[in-house]
Order: C-alpha cells, then structure tokens, then sequence
C-alpha cells in the first residue's frame, strides 16, 4: 500500500512528467494517445486508491503534505482533502481519462492536443487541494493556459476571439481574486504577527473585522463567479463552449466551472461569515438570475452546444442558490450539483462532439429525425437530456430537489421563481428533442451517418451508470460532502 | 578605511577588470581587426568581473573616502549588470561580427557596464553623477554602431540630445544640493536635508533631478525618446539600453530619492507614484496600439519602467526588493525578447506584428521560447515576471493608504500588458503564413533565447534564494 503521504503529489504531478514524456515519445499518434491515456490513469488509480483509504465521517483534512516553499513569503506546499474536494477530485481524475479516450479520432497535433489535456489536469488538480492561498493561486492560473491553446488550436471557426475572450475574462477574474487574497493576507499577518498564506492556518486562527469582510467579499466573489459562471459576467463560456473542442468543453464544463463553485465554498465562505450572510440574499439573486436568464437563452438557441452551454449557466447557478440558502440542505445540494452537472455536461458534450462528427451540423433547425438513423446516440441523448432536466432516479434530480429543499426553507419566493426554470429547462430540452431526433429524417444529412465508435461508448456507458447509480444513491457523496458542509455552516453561522 | 591601498582595490576589482579589459580591446582590436578575439576577451573579462563581484556579497565596507561603499546592494546590483551584459554580448554572437566597429562594440559596452558597476556602489553625488555620465556617454554612440541601420542615425542624435539635456538637468539640481547643505555625501545630504523641510528650493531641486533622471528611466512624460530611440537602434542595442542602461538610473533613483532626499518623502513618493501611474497607463496603452513589434516592445518597456517606479514611490524594504526583482526579471525578459524578434525580423525582413505569422510551424523553437518570455512579461505565474510585480504589490498593500490603489492600478495595468502580449503570442500560433518559409533556427539564438526562459521558468518556481537576496540587499537603501 502507497503511503498516504506522497499520494496527493504523484496524482498531481503525475499528469505534468506524463505531458512531457507524452512530448517526447509521442511522435506517433497512437504512442502520444497511448501514453496519455497511461499517464491519465495513475491520477484515478490514486484517486480511487484515496478513496480507499479515505476515513468517512471527519472534517480533518486527510492525506496532508506539508513543506516550506517561499519562507520568506510564508509560502507553504500543502496539500490536503477533504469532503469538499474529494468528490470534485475524482470528477476531474475520471473525466480526463474519459476525455483522452473520447479524443482518439482528434487526428491534428495529438501530441501537443494530449499534453495540453495532461497539464489541464495537473492545474485542476492543484485548485482543488492545495491549502495554501498562493499555491492555490497559481494553479487557479496553471489552468487558464492549455485552455487558452486547446480552444485557440482545436476550436471551431471563431475560436481565436473565444480563446481570447475566455482568457481575458478569467484572467481579470483571478486578478480581481489576487487582490482579495493579498487583502486577505495582509489583514492575517497583521493579527497573527507574521505573514502566512496558510489557508487553514488564517481559518483557523483569524477572523476579520466586519468592514473588511464586506470589502473583501465582492472581490473574491467576483473571482469565483467568472469561472462558475453567473449571469452578468458568463458571456465568455457560450463562446468558449462553442468554439472549443469536444475535449476542451468536457473539461470546461465537466470540471473547470467547478473550480468558481468550490473556491467559493473552500475560501470566501469559510473565511468571511459575516459578509456571507450579509450578501446572502443577493447570491441568491444572482443564483436565481442566472438559473433563469440561462434557461431561457437556452431557449433561443438553434445550436445544440450553445444550448447545452446555456443550461450549464442555468444549472451552475442552482449552485450559487443553493450555497446561498446556508443551510445543510442548501450546501449539499450545491455540492451535489457540481458533481452531478459535472458527468451530465461531459456526457452531453461528448454526445454534441459525435453528432458534429457523424452529421456535420449541431444545427437543431438542420437536423431532423437523427433517431432513425443514429439509434445508439440518440439512446444517449434521451438519457443525458433526460438526467439535466432532472428526471426523478438520475443524479441531477437529487442535486435540484436538495437545493430547492434547502433553498426554499430559507427564501421562499426567490425558489419559486427558481423553480420556473425547471419547466423552461424541461422545456428546451424537449423541445430540441422532438425537433432534432424525431419526425423525418433529414436526408441531406447524408445517406449513412456513422454510430458510435468503441472509444465514444466506452465513456457514455460508463457516465451513464454513473449517473444511474448516484441518481439511485447518492449516499457516498452526500454522506461524503454532508460532513464537511456541516463544518463550513458551523464557521458561517447559518441555521441548520 | 580611507586612500586607495591594495586591499581597496581588491574591492573593486571588478571595476578594474572591466576598464582593463575595455582598453586591451580597444588596442588588441585596432591592431589585428580581429572580431572573434575581440568578442572572447569582452565575455571572459565580463565573466572574470562577475566572478570577483560574486567574492564581494556579503561585505560591508566604505573605501575611497567614503564615496565608494562595498555592501550586499551594490555587490547585488553589480553582479545583475555584469549578467545582463554577459547576456547580451553573448547574443551578439551573430550581430557583432556583420559590423564595421566590432571591436568599439564589446568596448562600448564594457564601459557602460563599468559606469553601472560603480553606480551601484557610489556614495557620493558626484561619483554617482560621473559614474552615471560614463554609462550615459558610452552608449550615445551604439545606435549608430551598425553603419547598415539608417533609422541608428536619427536614433542616435535623438538619443543624444536628450541624454545630454536631461545630464544638464540633473546636474543643476545636484549643484542646488550642494547649495543648500555644503556636502555631496549621500548620508550627509540626508542628515543636512532634514533642516530644509519647507524649502521651495529643494523641491526645485528635487523635481529636476527627478526629470533629467526619469528621462534616463523613460518615466512619462519624459519617455517619448525612447520609443524612437528603441526602434531606430539596431536591435542588440536596443536590448542593451533597455534591459541595463537604463536600470542604471532606478539605481540612481534609489540612492538619490530613497536615501539623500528622505528627508521629504512624503512629497517625493506621492510625484513618484503619480509618475509610475502614469507611465504605466501611458505605456501599456500606447504598446496595445502598435502594429509593430519592436515599437510595441518599447512602449512596453516604458511601462515596465512604471512598474519599477512603484517600488520606488512606496518607500519601504519590501518595495525596493520588489524594484530589485523587478529590474533583474525585467533585464532578463527584454535580452530574451529583443533577441528573439531581433532573429525573426532577420528572417522576415520587418518587426511587423504580420511577420510573426506561423512561426509555431516555421520556427518552433524560437516560437516557444519566446511565449515563455511573453507569459513572465505579462505577469503569469510562476514566471519570475509574476513575481517581481507580486512583490511590488505586496509592499504597496503593506503600505496601505493610497498606496492600495497603485497596487489596484499596477494589478490592472498587468492584466491590460496581458492583450498586447497575447497578440504577438497569438499571431505566432494561430496565424498560418501565407507561404510557408523554413526559417533556419540559429544554435546560438535559441540557446540565449531559452537560457533566459529557463532562468525565468526556474527562479520563478524557486524564487526564495533571490527574494532573500534582495531583500537583504534592501536592508541597505532602508534601514
């Protein structure tokens, strides 16, 4: 057995020695996907091995690595997991193993595609379980960059202005956030009377004045909202999703939108209770608007991935409610929410990829009666359709009923408006359904669209029951994550 | 210790190898026209220099009649000048021998580099002045150094002109303090200041020696030489002035405002600060605006120069080590650059933005490297260029006040450098070139192309050692 000591690191690093011995070796095509995929699953191995080894039913940080990094600073490498993370941690470790393996028909520049996917993850990773403020941070930007080059290389016809787009907006974002942290920082050092960027150590240890929580707050909030992404600030992502590579938008919905959510979560609640139930109500504003403004864009659109793209704002916004219910209810849904939109928007990417793919159009206006000829695929679009409007026994249901659970206990008519975007969600996707997949069948769509390959079943089937088994039972995640929630509440200060 | 023993000139036996090393090239080179010797003497005199610097950290010494201090800041800065100049001598590597004055070349810069070693240790204002004269007057004549470059002339009577005026500024302004106190040590002008707090005529002072010096610094609104003269030199050049020369006059900068006029600080750092807001807009605005790559780099390099600045306004140890870091990633970034564009612009006939088309395909190891140089110019972590700005935000943060909001401005004024740098990024990767021509990717341009990326990727994951260094160094300037 591994110890526990170093798991955190080799899955971390991993995916950046496997990038650049994919750089090196690569030079065929079938080597770098071969390779890539090898470096992708020792990530899950570990992952799955933490989760092996992982002790239920404790807000202790686990499988901790500690060591001086920039004394000077009081910069530390550490690393830690807990309910929070380890769920969004498995997320990423499977969802860039599936994500290799549904690229194996990715034919330009596989080599630096693969690397690129590989360095993602190592960025992901470290957003996710570093416990310092500036290791957190850097990853945070770790991830901007492949990103950048998967949508700005990969992409489809606009992808340069969405790349750039996308960077610009995010990069501000996390500026914004720096400053917020750099406050944080200051503010720490001059109660502790010394200068750490230890996230649990300034949690632990410090609690800010009142003004400087209200101050603080926006900042952060603003840092975590780009990336997650609510609605005045989520022009970048139908751009990004659009013009993005198959590869690229699973990542980018499946897990890095997760990132805004968890940092929101981990940093800004867990330090700021006061300004947390101060802007409570208006998070939850922000939540509601982005969960209907969202659906109802997703309305309008003809193109199937910039309507999927506008349920991911709908639904990420039904995180933001949730978390702003502050009640348990409220925070496991959130949390929920994220893991489950984050295999349901894989899936659904995945199965936009293979559409383009086979009919060359993603068009709803241009399809028509795809059923009858795609059998298997429109299978998988009935069922990933289905789990995001929330069908009772798939994974979205739970997440949607515990955040409207929690939500409604604390704002009644603001939930009620929430609600009416499940019906617009219901609406839009059933709308698409009946004219994209049944009726006629368009023939110049061509004569013998091509099923799925292997290499794209393989990942839908296992999604699919994925989805099916934490639809059935989400206990392992809520138990998981109802911990740890608890914890956060009890640091808030919100009703039970 | 005062007069000069044997045991002083130990101290400062890195000047002495630099000035012998100048005049042995000089002669050598008149006699045999022999570009490679020339070239071996300039960089093993260099690298015998920053050996006998390195000897010195840690020393703390007067020598000279105290105009000449021995201590970790001058033996910091020293050893930074000496590198970047090693940089680009070995850059040079191609350059230097398609010109007529090869020889004069590795002189010239040997020269600079001896007025900037001294700059770094003088204690006095008129070592300080004579030794920033020296650096000044040996570069007048490096636009000019390649008879090929029509635009060297232009650049080089600009260049001197106003280099000649701003002296004469500052001379004026010294001459006032002296006036004022009777002396020109630097710790006693400080001493002697604090009695003349209201004094109009100190501010007199006080602003022209910081206008001769921000022309030096390319502050605005004094910059406006320096896009012309950065984009008329022949490239080398122009990576020389603005990596080296001109962080001469922030060491300048720091003795003159940070130590002798401490006396009226507030005052000082609030013109400071007002200027590096300036120049850092100004800088990144007019550098979105241009099409011309080397023109862009300039503009950029004046706002990097705002971002120095900022150290400086602060006030405190933290903000000079920050201004330290900054000069020496700054230093390295614009060697990387200017050499890179340099290559490619002899490649492709032009600096134009256009040029860069396709040159992930044509060339793809020029490309990265210099993305690698773009992403620490823009301030991406964990470039050493994210860290020197972190710094300087961190110190204007720790000040407070209203320094909050320089730090907000240098924040934003980073993320505006970040679409500028982007682009040529992006038209190096995503643009595809009309006809694809193979660029020949010469050893030794990539090999200093990616000794500076490496540096940066490598002390800026592991930046400790240099932040304790400067940090210690700051400890000299700020007590």
């Amino acid at each position: 057995m591994i110890s526990g000591n170093f798991l955190l690191s080799l899955m971390l690093f991993t995916p950046l020695v496997s990038a650049l011995v994919v750089f090196a070796l690569g030079k065929q095509e079938k080597q770098a996907r071969a390779l890539a995929l090898l470096g992708s699953l020792i990530p899950l191995a570990c992952s799955l091995l933490m989760l092996n080894g992982y002790r239920w039913g404790t807000v202790e940080l686990q499988f901790v690595e500690k060591w001086a990094w920039i004394e000077d600073f009081g910069i530390t490498y550490y690393l830690g997991i807990d309910g929070l993370s380890m769920p969004l941690v498995i997320l990423s470790t499977l969802l860039t193993t599936l994500t290799i393996l549904f690229s194996w028909d990715v034919h330009h520049r596989v080599r630096e595609y693969m690397c690129l996917l590989l360095i993602l993850e190592t960025g992901i990773l470290g957003v996710f379980i570093s416990l310092d403020f500036f290791l957190f941070y850097l990853f945070w930007e770790i991830v901007l960059l492949p990103m950048y080059f998967l949508i700005a290389e990969w992409g489809g016809p606009r992808r340069r202005y969405a790349a750039i787009k996308f960077f610009i907006y995010t990069h501000v974002a996390s500026l914004v956030m720096l400053v917020g942290i750099i406050a944080i920082y200051f503010n720490a050092g001059e109660q502790l009377g010394y200068y750490t960027f230890n996230m649990m150590e300034i949690m632990q240890k410090v609690s800010f004045a009142r003004h400087f929580q209200l101050l603080v707050f926006p900042a952060l909030f603003f840092g975590f909202a780009v990336k997650i992404p609510v609605v005045p600030v989520h022009t970048w992502l139908p751009d990004a999703h659009v013009e993005a590579p198959t590869g690229g938008s699973v990542m980018l919905a499946g897990v890095l939108l997760k990132m805004g959510g968890y940092g929101l979560i981990r940093i800004a609640f867990g330090l700021m209770p006061e300004a947390v139930r101060f802007y409570a109500w208006s998070m939850a504003v922000v939540g509601v608007v982005s969960m209907v403004y969202g659906a109802l864009l997703a309305l309008a659109q003809d193109d199937l991935k910039k309507m999927i793209a506008y349920s991911s704002v709908s639904h990420m916004g039904s995180v933001v409610l949730g978390l702003a219910a502050l009640n348990v209810m409220g925070f496991n849904g959130a949390i929920f929410q994220m893991f489950a939109h984050g295999l349901i928007s894989a899936m659904l990417f995945m199965l936009c990829g293979i559409l383009q793919h086979s009919v060359h159009t993603r068009l709803i206006s241009g399809l028509g009666g795809v059923a009858s000829r795609i059998p298997r695929l429109s299978v998988f679009f009935v069922f990933a359709f289905f789990a995001s409007l929330g069908l009772p026994g798939l994974a979205g249901f739970i997440a949607e009923l515990t955040v409207y659970i929690g939500a409604f206990s604390t704002y009644q008519t603001l939930t009620l408006i929430a609600i009416v975007s499940v019906v617009l969600t219901a609406a839009y996707y059933l709308w698409a359904l009946e004219r994209a997949f049944f009726g006629p069948y368009n023939e110049e769509l061509g004569e013998h669209p091509h099923d799925l390959y292997w290499f794209q079943t393989v990942p839908l089937v296992l999604l699919t029951a994925l989805i099916l088994f934490f639809g059935l039972y989400p206990a392992p995640v809520m138990d998981m994550v109802d911990v740890s929630s608890r914890f956060i509440l009890q640091i808030v200060g919100g009703a039970f | 210790m005062d007069g000069v023993t044997v045991q002083t000139m130990g101290y400062l036996l890195p000047e002495i190898i630099l000035a012998a090393a100048g005049c042995v090239i000089m002669l050598v080179y008149s006699y045999t026209k022999n570009r490679t010797l020339a070239f071996i003497l300039a960089i093993d005199s260099l690298l015998a220099a920053m050996f006998a610097a390195v000897l010195l950290l840690g020393k703390d010494v007067t020598i000279i009649f105290g105009t000449v201090e021995i201590n970790t800041f001058a033996v910091l800065l020293k050893i930074i000048f000496i590198f970047l100049s090693i940089l680009v001598v070995w850059a040079s590597w191609n350059f230097a021998p398609n010109i007529q004055y090869a020889g004069e070349y590795y002189v010239f810069i040997l020269f600079a580099t001896l007025g900037m070693t001294l700059l770094a240790s003088a204690q006095d204002l008129l070592t300080l002045f004579v030794a920033f004269e020296l650096t000044s007057i040996s570069t007048y004549t490096l636009p000019l150094i390649d008879h090929r470059n029509e635009q060297g002339r232009e650049a080089a009577v600009k260049y001197f002109i106003t280099g000649s005026f701003s002296s004469a500024l500052v001379l004026f302004g010294l001459s006032i303090l002296f006036g004022l106190t009777g002396t020109l040590h630097l710790k006693s002008l400080a001493v002697a200041l604090s009695q003349y707090g209201g004094e109009p005529l100190l501010f007199a002072a006080c602003m022209l020696v910081i206008a001769g010096f921000g022309y030096k610094m390319t502050i605005a609104p004094f910059h406006l030489w320096a896009p012309d003269v950065y984009e008329g030199s022949p490239t080398p050049v122009t990576a020389f002035l603005a990596a080296a020369t001109k962080k001469g006059a922030f060491v300048v900068g720091f003795k003159v405002f940070l130590v002798a006029l401490v006396a009226i600080k507030l005052q000082v750092s609030i013109v400071l600060a007002a200027l590096a807001v300036l120049t850092m807009t100004l800088g990144n605005v007019a550098a979105l605006l241009q099409q011309d790559t080397k023109r862009m780099l300039a503009y950029s390099s004046v706002a990097h120069a705002g971002n120095i600045l900022v150290g400086l306004a602060v006030y405190s140890q933290l903000a000079v080590a920050g201004s330290i870091l900054h000069i020496v990633a700054h230093g390295i970034m614009t060697v990387g650059i200017f050499f890179g564009l340099f290559f490619v612009a002899g490649q492709r006939g032009g600096y134009d933005l256009a040029g860069f088309a396709g040159l992930r395909k044509t060339a793809p190891l020029t490309a990265f490297g210099l993305l690698l140089i773009l992403l620490s110019l823009a301030g991406i972590p964990p470039f050493l260029g994210f860290w020197s700005k972190m710094v300087l935000v961190l110190s204007a943060f720790e000040a407070g006040g209203w320094y909050v909001l320089l730090a907000l401005i240098l924040v934003l004024n980073s993320a505006l450098s970040l679409v500028y740098y982007a682009r040529i990024a992006r038209v190096m990767y995503m643009d595809s070139e009309p006809e694809a021509l193979k660029v020949q990717e010469k050893g030794s341009y990539v090999a200093v192309l990616y000794a500076c990326a490496i540096l940066l990727t490598l002390v800026g994951f592991f930046p400790d050692q240099l932040v304790a260094i400067s940090n210690e160094a700051a400890r000299f300037i700020i007590p």
